[in-house]
């Protein structure tokens, strides 16, 4: 039968892309946006305890700054939770509350622009990505919200009323998709084996694959379901790291190079 | 004082939902191809915009717009570059935007109004005034796509995209308008051979892991997740009149459906 579709040539034209030896062509080693750039998460947890968990985090941010090339990404936390609740009571589809959801890290984000603007902070939206290399090269802290745009166009689920692509998604795509490397910081030391907050014995896990995570993993985890499946698939960010950002030593251990909290691998790591 | 006990994941994860509310209830959520319809230019887009605006005025709709030719040759460019998913879907949302920017043209008359992601919010108040709604079928993810599991074509185009606003609105039907009114169990293009597959249940056709499929198959994992959109219709813009036929409500064309 005649093609009467209007083709530029190309190995992909007439594809429907969905082939599985059109997919397996299309793997290869991929080229780093930004490499050497650190994407720090600051949990939405962090934000709930205000200046005595905030103060500290920020100097050494400003501080690792002169050292390192970093972004700040800012999760919801509480208040994010409370949108959900309430809009789960009223019946909103996931991606409206996706959407909802989104203002909660807009605060945190002006919040903790404010609390660094002194010392640099720049914040950047979405469609702002494009200037992160200069502000980076200025010497600027890029901040950012750790949530990923899929709003209305979140993913259903069978299993969660809450959209499954928070903070923890958004940053590690992010790093993902621009070759960055990832910390994401929470209330907590890193991932145990069980919710430390129920038992007492639990043990930190220094090294998790997301797949046995994601297998036998506890119940209650530090980061996002999501997370897990993603990082079963990313190829640039091979491993991040999980770790407290009470603790500001954490990080600056992880950004040296040193081992702290737990190191999170992924299938390709 | 801000150490206190806050409301937690765990407490989210027992609550449940009294109802799921459907934001659009009566509207048609329709996809006109890109490689499959847009590129092969008037003698397949013509009669698609024909039978749209024929049909307008019974049928509340948002008409969405896949990608095509171009995305694949700046795909490949993109590959070649050795470029991840993330770029990859940005720059393919362009070509998805330009198709939906032609058949806003086309369909001016109608009243047709292009709406941006950012403009969801509007949706209603066009459909209520009687204008038809038309959008990138690409999901807003672009930088933030997730890997695919092999390679770095983004798994979730414009089908993908399309399903998700389906859902989200609670869609009354969700139709793909293609150039074959049936899954194959290979790319009849390339395989003269290949079967039609017809009207037929999801589950049975994610068994037949087809080595080709004419839909992103990650819509049917959407499906197996969704609370509102767990069928859509299959038609060609190239037989006359099937697109009218499915937005009159009969039975053309292949459904594919999950059993409840």
């Amino acid at each position: 039968m005649e093609d009467r579709r209007k083709h530029i040539d190309s190995k992909l034209a007439g594809e429907s892309l969905v082939a599985t030896s059109i997919r397996r062509q299309s793997e290869g080693a991929i080229r780093p946006v930004l490499p050497d750039v650190w994407f720090i998460l600051i949990g939405g947890s962090l934000f709930d305890r205000g200046r005595t968990a905030l103060l500290p985090l920020a100097d050494r941010i400003a501080a690792l700054r002169t050292r390192h090339q970093l972004a700040v990404f800012v999760g919801g936390g509480v208040r994010e939770r409370h949108t959900y609740k309430i809009g789960i009571d009223l019946g909103l589809p996931l991606g409206g509350l996706a959407m909802i959801a989104g203002a909660i890290p807009e605060q945190n984000a002006l919040m903790i622009w404010a609390v660094l603007a002194s010392r640099g902070a720049v914040r950047l939206s979405k469609e702002e990505i494009g200037m992160m290399p200069v502000a980076l090269s200025m010497g600027q802290i890029p901040i950012l919200v750790g949530q990923p745009p899929y709003h209305y166009w979140e993913h259903p689920s069978a299993e969660s009323l809450v959209p499954s692509h928070g903070a923890d998604c958004g940053t590690a795509l992010l790093a993902d998709n621009f070759g960055c490397r990832c910390v994401l910081l929470k209330d907590v030391d890193g991932i145990y084996d069980a919710d430390p907050a129920l038992h007492p014995g639990a043990r930190l896990i220094r090294r998790a694959r997301a797949e046995d995570l994601l297998r036998n993993g506890p119940k209650t985890l530090p980061v996002e379901r999501a997370l897990l499946e993603i990082m079963c698939d990313t190829r640039s960010l091979t491993s991040l790291h999980v770790a407290s950002g009470l603790e500001p030593d954490m990080l600056e251990r992880i950004l040296d190079g040193d081992q702290a909290g737990t190191r999170l691998d992924g299938a390709h790591a | 004082m801000l150490d206190r006990k806050l409301l937690t994941d765990a407490d989210l994860a027992t609550l449940s939902a009294k109802t799921f509310q459907r934001l659009l209830p009566d509207v048609t959520v329709l996809k006109v191809g890109g490689q499959s319809v847009m590129d092969r230019g008037a003698e397949a887009v013509f009669p698609v915009v024909e039978q749209i605006v024929a049909a307008k005025g019974r049928v509340p709709m948002i008409v969405c717009t896949g990608a095509g030719t171009r995305a694949r040759h700046a795909y490949q460019i993109a590959l070649d570059l050795g470029l991840s998913a993330g770029i990859l879907a940005k720059v393919g949302g362009s070509v998805a935007r330009q198709n939906a920017r032609m058949l806003q043209m086309l369909l001016s008359r109608s009243g047709a109004v292009l709406v941006s992601p950012e403009h969801f919010e509007q949706l209603p108040a066009f459909l209520a005034a009687g204008q038809l709604p038309v959008m990138s079928g690409m999901p807003p993810f672009e930088l933030w796509m997730r890997p695919p599991a092999v390679g770095r074509i983004p798994e979730a185009r414009s089908d993908a995209g399309v399903y998700l606003l389906a859902e989200t609105i609670g869609a009354r039907r969700l139709i793909f308008v293609k150039d074959e009114d049936t899954l194959y169990d290979n790319d009849p293009k390339k395989h003269p051979e290949a079967r039609p597959i017809g009207t037929g249940d999801i589950d049975e056709i994610r068994k037949m892991n087809l080595p080709d499929c004419l839909v992103e198959p990650i819509i049917f994992d959407f499906f197996a997740k969704a609370r509102f959109v767990r069928e859509c219709t299959i038609v060609s813009a190239l037989v006359p009149g099937q697109l009218a036929a499915v937005l009159d409500g009969k039975d053309v064309g292949a459904r594919l459906y999950l059993k409840a």
